[in-house]
């Protein structure tokens, strides 16, 4: 064996089989591996989860208004009857303060908000036994 | 190149898939078998790294850019997996892949699926003792007969060095031919 040298020594090979039929059932095997583009068995509720959830959301939405609108409405009425009793219970605003207050314009349009009866006017006045003195005071 | 082109459209498109999947397999699966083999020498071990590759080339398939052939994209991967295979066989039995290799070699005999004569046996021994890379090279090379320029593509490696680990490869290898 001197001078054994690969390029002019014939050929070897690996010496390495391959069992009978190997390769025919190779494929088979390897496509039997493959992460499955399966078609996909989708159910409807899968299928229109996006939808369901959509119209679930718009419904929630829907029903809330009312409520919102509600609990808006409350908060403004509960709002002004504080102020007022708070106004009434826990300051010392007394009715000439209040008159005082008053502008021309919002003498003016509670003068529209309340547009007086002549026969009540007359009963008022008639009732009121000091009339006679306001109205020789005036002149 | 073009043909290549269409061919990895075929394996992307769901509708063609299968067939040109299954044309791959035909194409690939004797090559890369004898590649893997040589690397990791026993017959189930190969048959094991055989199907991982095709199934990672398969799961790969839609990443693979087309900058180098498919040729050596399916060798590189196969390589890898082999290599991989073992080194973890290796660490699993607490020991190197050198000292393993060695290990199978010297059992090659009592392989159900190993026909070889005394002279196939030495050689065998020869490359065991060789570093990874220049085992790599000269499989490659001398049994697989695999081209210096495919070579290249598929192991990274510039044609000179894969040259060079040849060269350094046949001088140890016959020598040690020489003196056992």
């Amino acid at each position: 064996m001197k001078d054994f040298k690969l390029d002019t020594n014939e050929k070897i090979t690996s010496g390495f089989t391959v069992p009978d039929h190997y390769f025919d059932a190779f494929s088979e095997k390897v496509l039997s591996q493959l992460p499955k583009a399966e078609p996909k068995v989708v159910s409807f509720y899968a299928r229109n989860k996006r939808w369901m959830y959509s119209a679930a959301a718009v419904l929630v939405i829907a029903l809330s208004i009312p409520i919102v609108y509600q609990i808006q409405n409350r908060e403004a009425e509960l709002t002004s009857s504080e102020v007022e009793s708070y106004l009434v219970n826990h300051t010392t605003l007394s009715d000439d303060d209040i008159v005082n207050l008053l502008e021309q314009e919002d003498i003016d349009q509670l003068k529209i908000d309340t547009p007086i009866e002549k026969e009540a006017l007359e009963e008022v006045l008639s009732s009121n036994t000091e009339l006679e003195q306001y109205i020789t005071n005036e002149n | 190149m073009q043909e290549e082109k269409e061919f990895i459209q075929e394996l992307l498109n769901p509708k063609t898939q299968n067939i040109a999947f299954q044309r791959l397999l035909r194409e690939y699966q004797k090559p890369l078998y004898h590649h893997i083999r040589n690397i990791v020498l026993n017959h189930d071990d190969t048959d094991d790294v055989l199907q991982n590759t095709f199934v990672k080339v398969f799961q790969h398939l839609k990443n693979f850019k087309g900058e180098s052939k498919l040729f050596s994209w399916m060798y590189r991967i196969a390589t890898n997996e082999a290599i991989t295979f073992i080194n973890n066989k290796a660490k699993r039995n607490g020991t190197t892949s050198e000292a393993m290799q060695t290990k199978i070699v010297e059992n090659l005999q009592s392989d159900v699926y190993f026909d070889g004569n005394e002279i196939q046996i030495k050689l065998q021994k020869a490359i065991a003792l060789l570093p990874e890379k220049q085992q790599l090279v000269f499989k490659m090379k001398y049994y697989e007969e695999i081209k210096y320029e495919n070579m290249s593509e598929i192991l990274g490696t510039s044609v000179g060095a894969l040259k060079a680990s040849y060269h350094h490869a046949v001088k140890k290898i016959e020598e040690y031919m020489n003196h056992n």
